[in-house]
């Protein structure tokens, strides 16, 4: 399979960015973020604009350095891409990559993996969250929200990627 | 993951561009270093396979950004690891030399077993803000294995130069056959 790049955005002062129009010809999805906020906060996803609460759950497994957690839960018309808040703000970012598989595929829930971390030397927090959005729909946007409503600031940035697989092997 | 743009009929470039790959041909090789790094893609991605020759069963692999002028101690982690038949645990480092980037198996290990890192610089080339890492790494053999998270920082705002791949000691080595991949990751317009 190959990575190609589709679109960035770089939002500053605004609580929230949208991929819009995603191509519907990669199999699967990638996004890197460096994320910085005005405000100590974490980072919500919606997907074409489905705000329907029950559609959304998560489960995952953090850790701040000092001891690790697991949780799982049901999110209102938007799911955590990470949840801790205190490591990152307008100086310190938080990264994250997120892969989401299957995107356009029109009869299958969709299924996507997060791995979310900031260090700020001495403290920290880390995540694997592992996401479901409950509809078989093609995902043609995605909403990347601030989770207090801060905004998010210079040099944030979000990438997203289409993965696709090889013709010759399908791998 | 392949890094270079396919062969078939679409113009698209792939994202991932390889910058550098060395594999380790001698016994006195405690460090893979890529140097001048140039400041053209967003993040970095480094896919590395080794194992080391202390007489432990693993020994840690620190992943570490530099450039010329980097303060002193700049290097911090948030980890948690898993050896397979214990819970996870949880620690921290700070104000370290290097990153604290994983385990890799070692001469206490089962034979010929490497492990597997992955790493990610994000925003390597700003010179405005730390920089966030994160790496994922694991191996397994069929009596033990371990695996974990660690998130990095380095805080200082240049841009990243160099990222060295090193036991950190002149003493441990790395094996002959371990090898350190490193990519750039484009976005549009690079």
């Amino acid at each position: 399979m190959s990575m190609f790049p589709i679109a960035t955005l770089t939002p500053n002062g605004v609580s929230s960015a949208a991929f819009t129009n995603i191509p519907q010809t990669f199999t699967h999805l990638i996004i890197h973020a460096t994320a910085f906020s005005a405000a100590a906060s974490g980072a919500l996803a919606n997907f074409n604009s489905d705000s329907v609460a029950t559609n959304y759950a998560r489960s995952g497994l953090s850790s701040t350095g000092a001891a690790v957690q697991n949780s799982s839960a049901a999110a209102s018309g938007t799911t955590y891409i990470w949840s801790y808040a205190g490591f990152q703000d307008a100086t310190t970012p938080y990264g994250a990559v997120m892969t989401i598989l299957d995107y356009s595929n029109t009869t299958k829930n969709k299924v996507m993996r997060i791995y979310a971390a900031g260090d700020r030397n001495g403290a920290g927090g880390m995540e694997m969250n592992y996401l479901l959005w409950e509809n078989t729909a093609a995902i043609t946007r995605i909403d990347i929200l601030n989770d207090i409503g801060s905004n998010w600031v210079t040099p944030t940035r979000f990438s997203l990627y289409g993965v696709s697989v090889s013709s010759a092997t399908g791998a | 993951m392949p890094i270079v743009p396919f062969a078939g009929p679409s113009t698209a470039k792939g994202a991932l561009v390889p910058l550098g790959s060395t594999v380790v041909t001698n016994t006195t090789t405690a460090e893979i270093a890529f140097s001048n790094i140039p400041a053209l893609y967003t993040d970095l991605y480094l896919q590395a396979a080794v194992r080391t020759t202390e007489s432990v069963v693993s020994r840690t692999i620190y992943i570490t950004p530099f450039y010329s002028g980097l303060p002193a101690q700049p290097q911090s982690n948030t980890m948690m690891d898993q050896t397979g038949v214990t819970t996870l645990t949880a620690s921290r480092t700070s104000n370290q030399d290097g990153q604290f980037s994983g385990l890799a198996p070692s001469a206490g290990a089962a034979p010929d077993t490497f492990g597997t890192f992955e790493w990610w610089c994000l925003n390597y080339a700003n010179t405005t803000n730390f920089k966030p890492s994160l790496s994922r790494w694991y191996w397994t053999s069929p009596a033990a294995g371990q695996q974990g998270w660690r998130a990095g920082l380095t805080r200082a705002n240049g841009a990243i130069t160099t990222v060295s791949v090193s036991t950190f000691s002149g003493s441990v080595f790395l094996v002959p056959g371990s090898r350190a991949t490193l990519f750039g990751v484009r976005t549009v317009g690079q």
